[in-house]
């Protein structure tokens, strides 16, 4: 995906948790700033612009969500990306991806992007990661801790960009929709910073962490068969625009049977893509795609029950003295409440721009409210290699026992009851 | 038909009603529902059916599209539980037709309702099992066999086999009966009098289908039921060695061979009506024909015992077996398949790592019960010369 470029352009932004700590947070030489990782500063974000010289035809965009940085801490900039790996593109043909409605789907819980673009380092240890490349230019964004003891120097020559600019900011404003950041902008010339002024960035995030609480569990026992419980029963909606909704990417040990609908009081999906074979064992699918993507309409003020199924697993290679065998499967549902606002300029904003993952399939006016969840984990049983030949004898000693006797039954002379 | 036929009727169908409303009701408003998962299957098989589509669009439809033709009113009814009805229709005809084989026994409507009132088998239907329309078709065939009709008994017993390939394994018996009935009466051209019309409806289906689905028709229909090897737990003892199997690059030269036993038990039991070749034998061969085809099959669940028991009431009432031994037999049957179930039920329900020894001992448990059961059924079908209830008639 990568192209030759011609210019890139970078920003640098850094968030305190204070006005007083605006000042202190950063210092520069002349050239460069130096930002040091404190408990003040509650998030940094870095964007780089790669400005090509040739056209590419079609959109990929990378995003990775690491499961250590919390999404509630950063979300008055940061959209909600799925946690893991994922790659989207138009191109139908990449390697072990779903086809979805609206793109080809690669999804991974290991990072398995580049190391850099151009140049541009991807942190993805320390940060989220979004990669939109585009037909003219590539955008970069990565939102970051800054934990003490860990530094940033940022300067024009560092970025090695034509273009520079670096902002340390409070959170003045962050309500439902509206973000208000208040702070220092800098800006550098061919010789260094030009200058540092004050500056407010408002924009609309599209994007927000819900205040209410929805309880998402399993239902106990879990079986072969978990069976996830939303509880919308106290939920209101925000608006009578707003229609609450779960996404799922569903690793391929698991799986939503897209004709299930009738069998239980389970909510049916508004579409499954991916892995939907009812039959297969998950390591028959090796090449078939890495799992599932799945969404669906809950309904405001019930209880909402959602029935997956499990694949069985690979038997394991565990030794005779090990008492468990299970493999333990684990998802993110992303539960989110999709309100229409008619606001035409959510698409976009400075730190980041819509269209990837789910979001496709909602319209660019939607606002998405999330409510907080956690990770579900599944517990799949399996059988244990070293029982195999066990298996084999006992089965064999079945069949040659059973067929013995039954020839015998059949040729020896009858007893007679009369 | 006297009084105490249509009181059984009539019972029946009330009872097939009362069910078929129970459930309906819990459907609607039990959180587990009554409809077996197949019947949905069916049905939406036949949505495809009504929309012009293939019926092999449904995932997992692995029957002839007759079976989703028959369900193509529930679409155009708007009606779900049409093909339901329909199958309870068709399970209360093959009571009638057991009843009609029954006639000239003593008892004979407390045998029948072995299958008319046996609350296993209108479970099966009511919940929307097909299995009754292949128990129909099974028992016509036999019935028509009986009447001498071989032509339309070879007609229906080829649709039988298009139907759901296991009836196959009736050829050798029914042969062995027609040669043995005809023997010196021109018994190849009787022979050939059910044997061509079973060939000419099993291919003109077959035909038919693969002109109008393709190469899906044969995939689903009939070829997956031949490579099939289900790694999921099931009563077969098959079952723990194919799932190890289906996990490794190469089968196990006993996965196989898992064909082999079932084939060579199945055909040897067709000597017993080489040995007895009497009409009413017949159905006596063929339920321990099937008993064992379903113990030795590389995949067993509950509805393959429809398969059997719809013979159950001819054979009883020819079998000499001891009440005791009865009892035993049916207490050995039950126990066995409890003990597997609560294993199925730790694995599926609990998510228990049941697979070894648990539910590899149960299902070991159930095939040898099985097995010693179809010896004793063997032994019984030996010793059988006048069925003890005809015996008791005499008395009488």
């Amino acid at each position: 995906m990568s192209n030759s470029t011609c210019s890139k352009r970078s920003r640098l932004s850094v968030v305190v948790d204070g006005v007083d700590h605006i000042e202190g947070s950063s210092h520069d030489n002349g050239t460069h700033v130096v930002v040091e990782g404190s408990s003040h500063i509650v998030a940094i974000h870095k964007r780089f612009i790669l400005e090509r010289d040739s056209n590419v035809n079609g959109k990929n965009r990378i995003t990775w969500k690491s499961t250590t940085l919390p999404w509630e801490k950063f979300q008055f900039w940061e959209p909600r990306i799925v946690d893991g790996f994922s790659l989207y593109s138009e191109d139908k043909t990449v390697e072990n991806a779903i086809t979805t409605p609206k793109y080809s789907f690669y999804h991974s819980l290991q990072y398995e992007g580049p190391s850099d673009i151009d140049g541009v380092k991807l942190d993805w240890q320390n940060c989220d990661i979004d990669v939109s490349y585009g037909p003219r230019e590539t955008i970069v964004d990565q939102w970051c801790a800054l934990p003490e003891g860990q530094r940033i120097v940022y300067g024009k020559d560092v970025a090695g960009t034509r273009k520079a600019e670096f902002g340390v900011f409070n959170l003045e404003l962050d309500d439902s929709i509206d973000v208000g950041l208040e702070g220092i902008i800098c800006r550098w010339n061919k010789t260094g910073i030009e200058k540092c002024q004050k500056g407010l960035t408002m924009f609309k995030k599209a994007h927000t962490l819900s205040m209410e609480k929805v309880d998402v569990r399993l239902i106990e026992p879990v079986g072969m068969h978990p069976t996830l419980e939303i509880d919308l029963q106290e939920i209101m909606p925000y608006t009578d625009k707003c229609e609450i909704f779960m996404y799922l990417i569903l690793p391929k040990n698991l799986f939503i049977d897209q004709f299930g609908g009738h069998m239980t009081d389970s909510v049916t999906p508004l579409f499954v893509s991916g892995l939907t074979d009812l039959e297969k064992p998950s390591y028959q699918l090796q090449n078939n795609g890495w799992g599932s993507e799945v969404l669906y309409r809950l309904r405001n003020g019930e209880l909402n029950r959602i029935e997956l199924h499990s694949r069985y697993s690979e038997p394991k290679n565990v030794s005779e003295q090990e008492t468990s065998s299970t493999e333990l499967v684990k998802f993110n549902p992303i539960l989110f409440e999709a309100c229409d606002t008619g606001i035409s300029n959510l698409f976009q904003n400075p730190f980041y721009s819509k269209g990837v993952g789910y979001e496709r399939y909602f319209t660019n006016d939607t606002i998405f409210h999330h409510f907080q969840n956690r990770q579900i984990g599944v517990k799949i049983p399996a059988a244990r290699w070293h029982d195999y030949e066990k298996t084999q004898w006992f089965t064999v000693l079945c069949l040659l026992s059973s067929m013995f006797y039954l020839f015998y039954k059949l040729f020896s002379k009858p007893k007679r009851n009369r | 038909m006297g009084f105490e036929d249509a009181w059984l009727i009539v019972s029946s169908l009330l009872l097939r009603i009362g069910f078929f409303t129970f459930g309906i009701y819990q459907d609607t408003h039990m959180q587990v529902k009554y409809t077996d998962i197949d019947y949905y299957v069916f049905h939406d098989a036949a949505g495809y059916v009504f929309n012009h589509n293939s019926p092999f669009l449904r995932d997992t439809y692995r029957y002839t599209p007759l079976l989703s033709w028959l369900l193509v009113p529930n679409h155009y009814l708007g009606w779900i539980y049409y093909g339901k009805l329909l199958f309870v229709v068709f399970d209360l005809i093959t009571g009638i037709i057991i009843m009609k084989q029954l006639a000239k026994k003593s008892k004979a409507n407390w045998l029948a309702s072995v299958w008319l009132l046996n609350p296993m088998v209108i479970t099966i239907s009511t919940r929307g099992n097909a299995e009754s329309v292949l128990g129909f078709m099974v028992m016509l065939t036999l019935y028509w066999l009986q009447k001498g009709q071989l032509i339309p008994a070879g007609l229906i017993y080829g649709i039988s086999i298009h139907f759901k390939l296991y009836p196959v394994i009736y050829g050798l018996p029914i042969s062995i009966y027609i040669f043995n009935h005809y023997k010196g009466h021109k018994w190849f051209h009787k022979l050939a009098l059910f044997g061509a019309p079973t060939l000419i409806s099993l291919l003109s289906c077959s035909i038919w289908m693969y002109q109008i689905y393709g190469q899906e028709f044969l995939e689903n229909a009939y070829l997956y039921h031949l490579y099939r090897t289900d790694h999921r737990h099931n009563f077969s003892i098959w079952n723990l060695l194919l799932y190890f199997d289906s996990a490794r690059p190469e089968k196990s030269v006993l996965s196989k061979i898992a064909f082999i036993p079932q084939l060579v038990i199945t055909a040897s039991i067709s000597i017993l009506q080489w040995w007895n070749p009497q009409f009413e034998n017949l159905p006596c061969v063929l339920f321990v024909q099937t008993f064992a085809f379903v113990t030795f099959n590389k995949v067993c669940t509950s509805q393959y015992f429809i398969w059997y028991l719809i013979f159950l009431p001819l054979y009883i009432s020819r079998s000499n077996i001891p009440p005791l031994k009865c009892v035993t037999m049916l207490a050995i049957w039950g126990a066995t398949q409890g003990l597997w179930l609560l294993q199925g039920y730790r694995l599926e329900f609990l998510g228990q790592e049941a697979f070894f020894p648990d539910l590899l001992a149960a299902s070991g448990a159930f095939f040898l019960g099985n097995v010693w059961i179809l010896g004793q059924l063997i032994e019984d079908i030996k010793s059988t010369e006048h069925p003890k209830i005809d015996k008791i008639k005499k008395e009488a």
